[in-house]
Order: C-alpha cells, then structure tokens, then sequence
C-alpha cells in the first residue's frame, strides 16, 4: 500500500532527525516548569534577597487542578508554536530543496500525501503531548496532591483536537507555498488573529476552535465533561476535514 | 506512437515561455531537446511529466491508466531525501509505485549495479557527489521500467568520466524504451540521439532524424589547407557559385557548400586558374553545432 509507505518515509524521517525525541522534551519541560517554580516561589524569592521588611505578599495556595491547568496552559503558546515549526517545513521544504520536483511525477494520490504529512506530524504531537502531561500530572500529585490519571487522559484527548487543528492549518499553508517560514508565520498569523477573536468575542462564540482550553478548564473543576466541550471538538474536526480537503484540492493543482 | 503533444502553449504571467508545440515520439527512439538557454527546454519536460499544466494544446500518452506509471522523469538538479540511504530511497520509489517485494528487491539491486553504486548503498544521500546524485536519479527514474524516459539536463552537471558513463548508459537505454532529454551540449546529442527538436524562444524551429537535417541545412563542407589564403583570394572564391560561406578556423579554410560535385568542380579549376598549391584535402561533415547555429539562425 503507498499510504504506508509514505507513513514509514515520514515516521522514518522524525526517527532520524530526532524530532520524536527532542520535541517531547522541549514540550515536558514546558509543561511542568510553572507548576514546579510556582511551588517554590517563596524560596526562589528568599534566594533573591528576600522582600523588603514589613512587606506582606501573599501566595495562593494551588490546588491539584489549578497546578496542572498552569502547565497545560504554558502548552498553548509555546507548545503551540514548537508544532509550528517541526510542521512548516512538511511539503514546502520539499518544494524549495527540490525534491518536489522528483516525488512528484510519480503517482501519488494527493489525498495519500496530505493525509501521510498530517498524520505523521500528529504522532509526534501525541508523543509530545502524552510525554508533557504524564510529567505534569506527576509532579502535580507529587507537589499539590492527588490528580486522577483518568482526568490527564481526558485533557489529553481533548488537547490533541487542538493540535490536530494547529497541524491541519500548517498543512493548508503547505499545500501551495514553497517557503516554510512564510508557511510558519502565515499558520502563526491564523493563531494569533483567532487569539484575538477569542479574547474579544469569545464569550458570545461558544464554539469557537480557541474555546477549547476554557472548556478544558471547566471540565477540569466540575469534574465533568460539559457538553459544550464535545460541540468545540465537533467544530475543530470539521473544520479540519474542510482544511484538509482544501489542502488536497490545491496540492493537486499546484505541484512544485 | 508513444506521446503526441498538440499545440501546447505555456504562460507564465504575461510572459509566453512555450508557443505551440507539436511533435511526437515513436517507440524506442532516443530524442534530443536541443535549445540555447531560456529556449524553454525545462518547461517542456516539466508539463511532460506532469509537474506543470499547458495552458493549451493537449499532451495524450498511449496507455489508458495514470501516464505516470510509464514515464520516469530525471530532473536537472536531482534532490533527494537527504537522511536516506541510496538503498532505501530506491526501495521507496519502488513501493510508491506499488511493485512487489521480490520485484523490489530485484529491480533494486540491479540498479545499483548498473548505475554503480553498490558501494555507496547504504550510505546517506546527504554524503553523494554530484555525479552520484546523478546517477541515482537516473536509478530512480528507471525502477518502475518506463516506456518513456525524460531527462532534463542529464550530463551538464558532471565531469567527463561521470558523463561518458551516463552517455553510454543511455546508449544502453535506447534500446528498451523512448528517451528525450534536453541538452545544450550538442556533441552529447549527436552522440545518443536519433532525432533532435531544436527549441528556440519557445518555438520548435526544426525536428527530425538527425541524418535528413544534415541533408536540409547542407550542406556539405570540404575543409582545405593551401599554401596561399589571403583575405583576397578567400574573397575570390566566395564569389564560386556552389560555395556558400566560408570560415577561416587555424590555418583551415570550411567551406559551406550546397552540391559537393559542382563545389569540388568549381574549386578546382579555381585553385588552378589561381595557381594555388593544395596542402591538404578533405570532405567533412557539419557538425552539430553548425547545424545548430544555422537553425536557430534561419
């Protein structure tokens, strides 16, 4: 089957260059690095010289929840722009090295290809995620208390909709330009515009792709998952069939 | 007939790089693309190949299932998946094509040999030289054995061993399918090519076998060496009815002619009414160059 061996190609190419081991790293680092420094704030602060005397600055006490909703909100931003960049390059890079020019005459069904680029990246993401949520939901139990696995598991399905979003709107871009950092800040420049949105008219769109991280929110303190975080990922995935189909559509008609 | 390209026109923009091409290739015939640079050579191959859409005119393959599980394409830069090995990157190509593991493995191996890169195949691609990128794109461009190889530029790029080997390999290759490969390098294509199309501003301004366009354009030439060339007397015998043009090179004198009995007539009794003394004598034939100058020119 050519769909497999396209997978094999992309899984071999992230074994080889080492993405699978680096970007899960860079991503757990992230992850637990404000749950950790949060934890010892007080003693970082004494390090520093201390506060000056009479001066009473409180720190709040975190709960499980609030420790592991720090470190999965550090993903949204830098997580985010770290997928950016092991996607930018998926076919533009191919484009501007060259290679293109030889892969494509041969015959590849455009759809296989898409759906080879996207589904590899997102491996690496599900490795990347898993590893940076099972780091953070483990120093949350050891530093704040218990946290059921079973709830790192839900947001880490919940997640990954949004990182299958990130990697499909880095995939569209790909279909038609030759540059990879013009495929990174054309996908960054979607993100942050749809921040923007969010921030302003989030609380009237409900279902808006950005939405996902406060319903994750909620669904983290209710102990449930709302209703409305099912509608959010129902959005995201159609959203990224229609980004994935577009992408098939001009990958055809725009080869090298 | 393999392929029949009909009235294909290319835009780019505003800018016209192809103008109505029409020709077509018979079964196992080798044909040169010859062109200056800029003639359009590349844009050609690439709509061949389907990389590039015409923006009109039609290009029909003789095969009724997807043309490009029988053609096999070489660009001029050859690039490829730099992390892999010359061995795995065959082994892709083939799989893409869908062939079988036993077939894979054959047609695999036996490129490595012909192209000779036994030594090299698990090495990673990022580690070849020029000329072995070279030859294993011609390896890939060969896995599925095409009916028709298009070679974009196949020896501009290497040394002169790495050239004679590739030359002689598609020597080789004339025999089992339909080549075209574009060259500016027109002993290249004197040497392997059947026919030529002479491509210029987008035009095909001469196709055929290469023997009938010797015959159209010439001209014969007779090359002499004589004891006594002066600018006068080259002048003089210009004015020789057969002769049209004449080209000082070394101490040699070209002559262009159209008849080569009435030219050598002529000469003769010219070199005696001048009481001139031949030092050497000999009929030569055009060569490629010449006659490629005169196409473009005409």
């Amino acid at each position: 089957m050519q769909w497999t061996t396209l997978m094999k190609k992309e899984m071999l190419q992230f074994w080889r260059n080492k993405q699978i081991i680096w970007v899960p790293l860079v991503m757990a680092i992230l992850a637990v690095m404000d749950p950790i420094t949060y934890y010892f704030l007080p003693e970082i602060l004494e390090l520093s010289g201390g506060l000056p005397e009479g001066a009473v600055f409180e720190i709040p006490e975190l709960t499980a929840n609030d420790s592991f909703l720090l470190g999965v909100e550090s993903l949204n931003f830098m997580g985010v722009m770290l997928l950016l960049l092991i996607s930018m390059g998926a076919i533009a890079a191919e484009r501007k090295s060259g290679v293109a020019e030889m892969m494509y005459t041969k015959p590849i069904h455009p759809f296989s290809y898409m759906m080879s680029k996207w589904l590899a990246l997102l491996i690496v993401a599900a490795v990347a995620l898993f590893t940076a949520l099972a780091f953070n939901w483990y120093y949350t139990n050891v530093l704040y208390g218990e946290l059921a696995f079973f709830v790192m598991l839900k947001t880490f399905g919940f997640y990954m909709v949004w990182l299958m979003f990130i990697v499909a709107v880095a995939i569209f871009f790909n279909a038609f330009l030759s540059k990879p950092g013009l495929v990174f800040a054309s996908a960054a420049g979607v993100i942050f515009v749809m921040n923007l949105i969010d921030t302003f008219l989030g609380h009237k769109l409900t279902y808006f792709p950005n939405r996902l991280t406060s319903h994750l929110e909620e669904m983290l303190y209710s102990q449930k998952v709302p209703g409305e975080l099912y509608m959010t990922a129902g959005v995201i995935l159609i959203t990224v069939s229609v980004l994935l189909g577009g992408s098939t559509v001009i990958f055809k008609n725009k080869k090298i | 007939m393999v392929l029949k390209v009909k009235h294909v026109k290319k835009r780019f923009g505003k800018q016209t790089v192809l103008k109505d091409i029409t020709f077509s290739l018979e079964p196992k015939t080798c044909t040169a693309l010859i062109g200056p640079n800029g003639a359009g050579k590349t844009t050609l191959l690439r709509m061949l190949s389907g990389l590039l859409k015409p923006t009109e005119g039609s290009i029909a393959y003789e095969t009724k299932g997807d043309f490009r599980r029988i053609i096999g394409y070489l660009p001029q830069y050859p690039q490829f998946y730099e992390w892999m090995t010359a061995k795995e990157f065959l082994t892709f190509a083939a799989n893409i094509y869908g062939l079988g593991k036993y077939e894979t493995e054959n047609r695999v191996r036996s490129l490595l040999e012909k192209t000779d890169l036994v030594d090299a195949k698990h090495k990673q691609i990022r580690t070849f030289s020029g000329g072995m990128k070279q030859r294993l794109g011609l390896a890939q461009a060969l896995i599925h054995q095409p009916k028709i190889l298009f070679l974009d530029e196949p020896v501009a790029s290497l040394d002169p061993i790495g050239r004679r080997d590739v030359l002689t390999f598609l020597k080789q290759l004339k025999h089992e399918m339909t080549i075209l490969f574009s060259t500016h390098i027109l002993n290249d294509a004197e040497e392997v090519s059947d026919r030529v199309i002479i491509l210029k501003d987008g035009t095909i301004v001469e196709q055929g076998a290469l023997s009938s366009l010797e015959e159209k354009y010439a001209l014969s030439k007779i090359i002499l060496r004589m004891n006594l060339d002066g600018a006068d007397v080259i002048k003089r015998m210009k004015r020789l009815p057969s002769i049209q043009d004449i080209e000082k090179i070394g101490d040699f004198l070209h002559l262009y002619v159209t008849s080569l009995d009435d030219a050598q007539k002529e000469l003769f009794s010219f070199i005696e009414g001048e009481g001139i003394s031949l030092i050497e004598y000999r009929i030569g034939r055009l060569t490629m160059e010449e006659l490629f100058v005169k196409a473009v020119n005409e």
